[in-house]
């Protein structure tokens, strides 16, 4: 069961390629961390999945129909938390908190004290004179409370301090942990922030995905591996076999390089190909996966298996 | 439902402060019109009022574009998109909190005054419904503008660009635009060439079809915003208000309608299509300006068949004009208005006894082809057509003595004189002497009562002699939606005669000793039903064409 | 809050971090057994880590016998630790692994490391 299909989706805007033909599957309940530098396309993908923008070709379903039919009542499942959103902030928390009550028919208003306490939020101001974080924390409390099945959220922590990003992640995560828990599409292009978060991870570069899996299957199959032992860059394979990047010979007696294809049976396979060398394998963290995909450009057709 | 009452309740929470201040100044601006209803003797301020009433037209728009762009349609960044609003609930939700928040309290307030005019609760409902529906009707225009822009900067950028394109646009399509001449806007129509129909002889009443036109005008503004609304696409939307406003100013100029009472106070008959004549009057043609590619020729028609205190303007027409080398010409007409000259008719008959004309000139500008005239020049040339005409009744309504003061007062509209003075014209101040009369009037403006115009002639019974206005000095008048106030300062000449057949051209100094047995005598103007006549081998020299 | 605490540092998988300090602490004896070992949700909010993660740890720390689910109660930390001597000394490998490098760098021999770590040993037990 997936909570969004993306079948060839496309967006041009005039010659700019901003999403070019897209396929992508974000499993119900998962957290969906959408990685890519900026401009790789992400803010489009995520308006093209919410019917905010329509797309050139392709198409897109969200929570079982197509999001260019997505109308008012499908948003009463459906969260949506980005940066440039023009919110009627010139409410105070009582009176904005107030009227999206009013709009949905799940409101928690449980969830929504339970927050407000842990978010300690100003009462009294208008919610535009809130600081850049605060002002996060209410749109996010407004979104949070009618518990949407899906939460998409567009760089939601881009430039806050670790204190606020931390009460937004218990925040989400208080969504989650729930009985039926809800799937969380978060794009960033700063991995450490939700590295912990995610459970899934989708790497986008110029509107096209480099890849998308599960984080544990992705963290197996990419295994930073130094072969050592006398004479071992002489039996190095020219050229590196399929899976390899950043292959390097740095000394006579050491290979290091990033298998991309890791299983039970590589360790093997290694030690057959360097006779009397020590293998050591060790995973990467999600961050240097990522630079390992966005740096070889060349190998990203690789990764795509 | 419940989303519609949170918008709406968003909405009126964060306008009814300027909502409060618009219906404040309205109470303002009414309290005061009342008050010079009911104190004759103050003098007219004039200006004080003005600044209110633009203040509130600023306030009202300033409202209307805050409450329709709170929620942004052409952006994708609004936050109700990801919301469980939808695009119907959205606008309706706007029109509803603009109904609430500024047309009802103006009915209300409207209603109120009209009722302390002792106007009878139901007439003072339908004259207030009916500027409320003004008042709808413009503000659906401004929605739509805001609807699709961002900001209340886009939105005044983009009004003055339509501003300017319609200008431009009523001045290139216009025949009878001359420097001299305005264009006129009437209500929230703007009135553009009246399109003669000569198979649909029927009726028109231009007291109402401002009705028609308004409620023409609300349906397009209806339309265009569900389109805006529902598609969300600025072209498409574009392309809706064009059509759609451009079909409902043209669609009342087809819509023949009679929706106001018949004229009763009419003694007799008004003049009907079989007994009334058309003929050419004046034979030789002379061209008076050039616009585009039309030549504009003046050209008097004299209608015959006129009934008691009935007098004749000339609608428009279409005409086919035949010159000697057998080139035929297509031409059009409109009329040019004559309510002075029907004016002295009245008067003349009512005030000086003098009998019924059963026959009138009408002056009017014949448009047609500049490039084919040419070949016409000094030749004479058949015409044949079809006239539109429209009987008017005019009827004295006051008559006051020439001394500052003095003041007069009927069903609701009430009439003073301020002043009177003598005054030269001309490069030396002994040239010539005028007499400038300056009136201050107060007229009931329900729309269902209210006579079309009226006008002002001075009559020297003793002499059997009068005088009309031969110069507009300054003409300043408000609508407060309950009453028009207007202050008037005309210059009066003695005509050649008591009565000519053409007004203009010929003036005569007034002298004390005139003006001393003159009284002042208000007319007023209300139409009857308008017919076609046909005009035919009528014979015209186009004689004195000047060349370019 | 939580028995053990995590410093996160980029480079190792979560889970994999996650494990070795609820390892590390229950092996250590800063759980004994039988004490509640904090639930799925709890571990998720305080650590800021995906609810499937702390599930994931939790289920693998059961499978190998180191909690025990009662039912009612919640996960608990099994009674008695099963395993050998081999299973707990795999919780330093990393700890080992560093001090035995930093020691080859400052040029000392097996048996000068392993003095150092035996003086340790009776500091912090006195009585053997």
């Amino acid at each position: 069961m997936n909570a969004i299909e993306c079948d060839g989706l496309t967006r041009h805007f005039g010659n700019i390629r901003a999403v070019e033909k897209l396929t992508l599957q974000v499993p119900a309940g998962s957290i969906f961390a959408l990685l890519g530098s900026n401009g790789a396309g992400k803010t489009t993908l995520l308006k093209l999945i919410l019917n905010l923008l329509r797309p050139s070709s392709g198409q897109a379903r969200v929570l079982g129909g197509d999001s260019a039919k997505l109308r008012a009542d499908n948003f009463q499942r459906i969260g949506y938390v980005a940066e440039d959103v023009i919110h009627p902030d010139w409410m105070n928390l009582s009176s904005f908190l107030g009227y999206h009550r009013s709009l949905y028919r799940s409101w928690d208003s449980k969830l929504e004290s339970q927050l407000r306490d842990k978010f300690n939020l100003p009462e009294g101001i208008a919610i535009k004179r809130f600081s850049r974080g605060m002002r996060m924390k209410a749109i996010l409390l407004s979104t949070l409370c009618f518990r949407p099945e899906l939460l998409v959220l567009d760089e939601p922590f881009s430039g806050l301090d670790p204190q606020v990003r931390d009460d937004l992640i218990e925040g989400i995560l208080e969504l989650t942990a729930a009985d039926s828990p809800c799937t969380v599409v978060i794009s960033s292009h700063d991995i450490a922030e939700i590295e912990r978060l995610a459970d899934w991870v989708g790497i986008l570069a110029h509107g096209r995905i480099v890849l998308a899996e599960a984080l544990t299957e992705l963290q197996f199959r990419f295994r930073r591996i130094e072969v050592v032992g006398p004479d071992v860059r002489q039996q190095m394979p020219d050229p590196a076999p399929a899976g390899w990047i950043r292959a390097e010979a740095t000394t006579p007696t050491l290979i290091q390089f990033i298998h991309t294809q890791f299983n039970t049976n590589t360790e093997a396979e290694l030690r057959s190909m360097f006779v009397n060398a020590r293998i050591q394998s060790s995973q990467l963290s999600l961050r240097d996966i990522f630079l390992a995909t966005s740096k070889s450009s060349t190998s990203t057709d690789g990764l795509l298996t | 439902m419940s989303s519609f009452l949170a918008v709406l309740k968003k909405d009126l929470g964060r306008n009814w402060l300027l909502m409060l201040a618009t219906t404040l100044i309205w109470v303002v601006c009414l309290a005061m019109a009342l008050f010079y209803e009911a104190n004759p003797e103050q003098p007219l301020r004039i200006s004080l009022l003005t600044v209110g009433i633009i203040a509130r037209v600023v306030l009202v728009v300033v409202v209307a574009v805050v409450v329709v762009q709170t929620d942004l349609i052409m952006d994708d960044r609004a936050a109700w998109r990801t919301r469980p609003i939808g695009r119907t609930t959205l606008l309706l939700s706007k029109v509803v909190a603009l109904t609430l928040g500024l047309v009802a309290p103006s009915i209300l307030l409207d209603t109120l005054a009209r009722l302390l005019l002792s106007t009878s609760l139901v007439e003072a409902l339908v004259a207030s419904a009916a500027t409320g529906m003004l008042l709808l009707a413009a503000l659906l225009f401004v929605a739509l503008i805001s609807a699709l822009t961002r900001s209340l900067t886009q939105f005044v950028l983009l009004t003055c660009a339509i501003g300017v394109i319609l200008t431009v646009a009523a001045f290139s399509t216009s025949g009878i635009n001359t420097p001299n001449m305005k264009v006129q806007i009437d209500g929230v129509a703007i009135p553009l060439r009246n399109v003669l129909n000569s198979n649909n002889p029927d009726q028109v009443s231009p007291t109402t079809t401002w009705v028609v036109s308004t409620i023409c005008i609300l349906l397009a503004g209806s339309f265009s915003l569900v389109v805006t609304y529902l598609t969300g696409r600025r072209i498409v939307a574009f392309a809706a208000g064009i059509v759609t406003y451009t079909i409902a100013v043209m669609a009342p100029g087809f819509w023949h309608l009679n929706l106001s009472p018949e004229v009763s106070q009419a003694p007799s008959v008004a003049p009907s299509p079989s007994s009334t004549r058309v003929t050419s009057a004046g034979k030789a043609l002379s061209q008076l300006s050039a616009i585009r590619s039309a030549s504009i020729v003046n050209y008097t028609l004299r209608v015959d068949g006129l009934t008691a205190g009935w007098t004749m303007d000339w609608h428009s027409a279409a005409m086919r004009i035949q010159g000697s080398n057998n080139q035929t010409i297509l031409g059009s007409a409109f009329g040019s208005g004559h309510g002075l000259r029907a004016a002295a008719s009245a008067a003349a008959r009512t005030i000086l006894n003098r009998e019924d004309r059963t026959s009138v000139l009408i002056p009017g500008a014949l448009s047609l082809p500049l490039s084919d005239l040419e070949s016409l020049r000094g030749s004479t040339a058949r015409i044949e057509g079809s006239i539109r005409v429209m009987p008017r009744f005019y009827q004295v309504v006051h008559t006051l003595p020439l001394s500052p003061g003095t003041q007069r007062e009927k069903s609701g509209n009430r009439w003073r004189v301020v002043t009177t003075k003598r005054f030269p014209i001309g490069r030396n101040s002994t040239d010539m002497q005028l007499w400038s009369v300056t009136v201050d009037a107060i007229i009931g403006t329900n729309p269902t009562s209210r006579p079309e115009e009226f006008q002002m002639v001075l009559v020297n019974e003793p002499r059997q002699e009068m005088a009309l206005p031969s110069l507009h000095l300054k003409s300043t008048s408000l609508e407060t939606g309950v009453l028009r106030i207007q202050r008037t300062e005309v210059a009066f000449a003695r005509d050649y005669r008591v009565f000519p057949d053409l007004y203009g051209g010929v003036r005569h100094e007034l002298d004390e000793e005139w003006m001393k047995g003159a009284t002042l005598i208000i007319l007023s103007s209300s139409p009857g039903p308008a017919f076609t006549v046909p005009l035919r081998d009528d014979e015209a020299t186009f004689a004195s064409l000047p060349a370019h | 809050m939580l028995p053990f605490r995590i410093d996160f540092h980029s480079g190792e998988p979560v889970y994999e971090q996650v494990i070795y300090a609820a390892k590390k602490a229950i092996l250590s004896g800063v759980l004994s057994p039988g004490e509640r070992f904090p639930s799925v949700r709890s571990l998720s909010q305080e650590l800021k880590i995906n609810p499937n993660t702390a599930h994931k740890v939790v289920a693998a720390l059961t499978a190998e016998g180191l909690l025990a689910v009662h039912p009612g109660v919640g996960t608990v930390v099994a009674p008695s630790v099963p395993g050998s001597a081999e299973d707990r000394a795999q919780v330093l490998v990393q700890d080992t692994e560093r001090l035995v490098v930093e020691a080859s760098r400052l040029g000392l021999t097996e048996e000068q490391l392993l003095n150092a770590v035996r003086k340790h040993w009776r500091k912090l037990n006195p009585s053997p």
